[in-house]
């Protein structure tokens, strides 16, 4: 018998919800601040959602959305595990992935990362308000179609480390895909531009740049509705 | 170019706005002839699909000629006519290759919202809210056609508008419904709503060798149309009780296959529907499930219940007790439209299915707020409508 263990805890330990819960909740709670900020205006989408939340409160008998989206951003740092299927061969994904430079194509938080040699490369995050959080990384592990991982080098604004990992899924379904990815204050005092990027950092923002790493190597293109017309009066 | 706005429940609005443009590689631009207005479409009118936003453009049947495509297009050109699938597909996940069209893993923007509802998110759809993608609709003048290759269909001089329009979306919708029946050589199939897509769905059920078809509505006209397009069984269910109708009718035994071709909108009639609006209200629930409730408990031991009519969110009170023991199959889904544009096509072609004879109504778009008003209130006899640009 095999039994499923997590393979990374995805909650810190002042979360006392389950991973499943906790990713809906922040979906939802994504979603409706997205919108919040984007719009300014929350109430059609409030009353949107509200079926689906309701149920979702229902079944947990919690009303704490917004207290554990607070959590989820407060927190001092970030360690995410997150996986997704891709419908095309490993040696394709291994090789995207493995030219780092490629990163920014998908992940939005990353700005650009820098390939210095064939271990080491440099990495610039963008925290809201325009700045910039850099550090030097360096490869520590790797096995061609199998997994990458890296870590900050000491020194930096931040320390990150990293692995992915690459393995065929089963019923030719292309590749399973993990991402272990971790943001740590380094030492005690954390500069007010790491703050903003830690707390700028969710699951769902990992998850969604996943789904654009699997929509470009599927499709060629990440889909979207940005910039497309719609009815708007004039100064609307 | 000129477009039909949602601005608010039961609030239309025909716009001026800016001509689509190219926004990724495999994208075409489609100058529109013809749309039409769908039943679905009325959901989003009346306020019960979430997530609509002012100034959305509507509509997601629609025909008409490719003006400009992208630098990945392959299999089109401009100049060519081309009917469009209202689901949006990629045509390269699990889901597409599977011919699982209207589930495509990749052409959801918005995938995160829809997932947040429903646990996965499926296909985006054009003009219809932005949980299926905020994709701009075509009731207007011109529209952007994402993953062109896997999302047009090329039609042939001999088939009009009127007929190439109704297999964007209605027709396949109506003969999956009744491929979903597993049908049997002499079945009877009951179908809930004579609107397009339940009419469609009756001439489905005989093409795939259903012996009777029974039409369940309370609009004599609709009913008076199942007849003549169909040749169904009417049964208004404001005359009649609808489930010792469909006893007697089949020997007791009740119908091998029941549709639903009506969704969460459905009037109804007694306790249920009073039950309904109260859930409604309340939030409690976003749906009313008259019609699957009906189907349920209508339908023979071992037979097949088939949901075509649209369902949003939650729905209450469903006889699962009866499902259960009486070995149902429940079947359901958003249309694959791309699995079944081409051999619906040959079927128009060959003169073996005219589905246009469900068009009761044509506008000018311009007239597109009369039109959802009219098919809204199925005033003068209103089945379909199109809107021509
Ligand atoms: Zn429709
Ligand atoms: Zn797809």
């Amino acid at each position: 018998m095999t039994r499923y263990e997590p393979r990374y805890p995805k909650t810190g330990k002042d979360v006392n919800v389950g991973p499943s819960e906790r990713l809906l909740s922040v979906l939802l709670g994504g979603y409706m601040a997205a919108r919040g900020v984007r719009k300014g205006r929350l109430g059609g989408l409030a009353t949107a959602l509200a079926g689906g939340y309701l149920m979702y409160r229902g079944s947990t008998g919690r009303c704490n959305l917004y207290e554990k989206i607070g959590v989820s951003t407060a927190r001092r740092a970030i360690e995410i595990d997150e996986s997704v299927i891709i419908n095309r061969p490993v040696h394709e994904i291994y090789s995207y992935w493995r030219n780092l430079g490629n990163i920014p194509e998908f992940m939005r938080h990353i700005e650009e990362v820098r390939v210095i040699d064939d271990k080491r490369s440099h990495w610039v995050a963008s925290a809201p308000g325009g700045i910039k959080v850099e550090w030097d990384a360096e490869i520590t592990g790797e096995r061609e179609n199998e997994y990458i991982a890296w870590k900050s080098l000491p020194f930096s604004d931040i320390e990150s480390e990293g692995m992915v990992e690459f393995s065929t899924a089963p019923g030719h379904r292309g590749t399973e895909l993990r991402v272990h990815m971790i943001y740590n204050l380094p030492g005690d005092g954390a500069s007010a531009p790491v703050q903003r990027l830690l707390a700028a950092i969710s699951f769902r923002q990992i998850r969604e740049e996943l789904r654009r790493f699997k929509q470009i190597m599927e499709t060629g293109e990440v889909p979207t509705t940005e910039g497309q017309v719609r009815g708007r009066a004039v100064g609307e | 170019m000129k477009a039909l706005c949602w601005y608010g429940k039961r609030d239309l609005r025909v716009m001026e706005v800016p001509e689509p443009e190219i926004l990724g590689p495999r994208d075409a631009i489609v100058r529109v002839s013809l749309s039409a207005v769908c039943g679905s479409d009325l959901h989003l009118y009346n306020g019960h699909v979430p997530s609509m936003e002012r100034g959305d453009i509507l509509g997601h049947e629609f025909v008409g000629t490719v003006v400009d495509v992208g630098g990945r297009v392959e299999g089109f050109r401009p100049g060519d006519r081309v009917a469009v699938p209202f689901t949006i597909s990629c045509g390269r996940c699990f889901f597409c290759e599977r011919e699982l069209w209207s589930l495509c893993d990749n052409s959801n923007p918005n995938a995160y919202a829809a997932e947040a509802l429903y646990g996965y998110s499926p296909a985006g759809i054009y003009g219809y809210s932005h949980l299926f993608g905020g994709y701009a609709g075509g009731q207007a003048e011109y529209v952007r056609v994402p993953f062109a290759d896997s999302g047009l269909l090329k039609l042939p001089e001999s088939v009009s508008d009127e007929k190439a329009v109704l297999l964007c979306d209605v027709f396949p919708t109506g003969y999956m419904a009744a491929e979903n029946c597993s049908i049997q050589e002499g079945d009877t199939v009951a179908v809930w709503g004579a609107g397009p897509v339940g009419l469609l769905a009756m001439k489905s059920a005989s093409l795939l060798g259903a012996e009777r078809v029974i039409a369940i509505d309370r609009f004599p006209e609709r009913l008076g149309l199942a007849s003549r397009l169909a040749d169904a069984v009417a049964l208004n269910y404001e005359d009649v009780d609808v489930d010792e109708a469909l006893r007697d009718i089949t020997g007791g035994m009740g119908p091998d296959a029941c549709i639903d071709a009506v969704g969460m909108e459905a009037h109804g009639k007694g306790h249920g529907r009073v039950y309904d609006a109260v859930k409604n209200k309340l939030r409690a629930e976003t749906d009313r499930p008259t019609a699957l409730r009906q189907a349920i408990l209508a339908c023979r031991k071992g037979g097949t219940v088939s949901i075509a009519g649209a369902y949003a969110g939650y729905v209450d009170k469903v006889p699962v007790g009866a499902a259960f023991n009486k070995g149902i199959t429940i079947k359901g889904g958003q249309t694959h439209v791309q699995k079944y544009m081409p051999r619906l096509l040959n079927l128009v072609e060959d003169g073996k299915a005219d589905p246009s004879d469900v068009i009761t109504h044509s506008f000018g778009l311009e007239e597109g707020p009369i039109a959802y008003e009219v098919f809204k209130h199925k005033e003068d006899g209103c089945v379909k409508v199109v809107l021509k640009p």
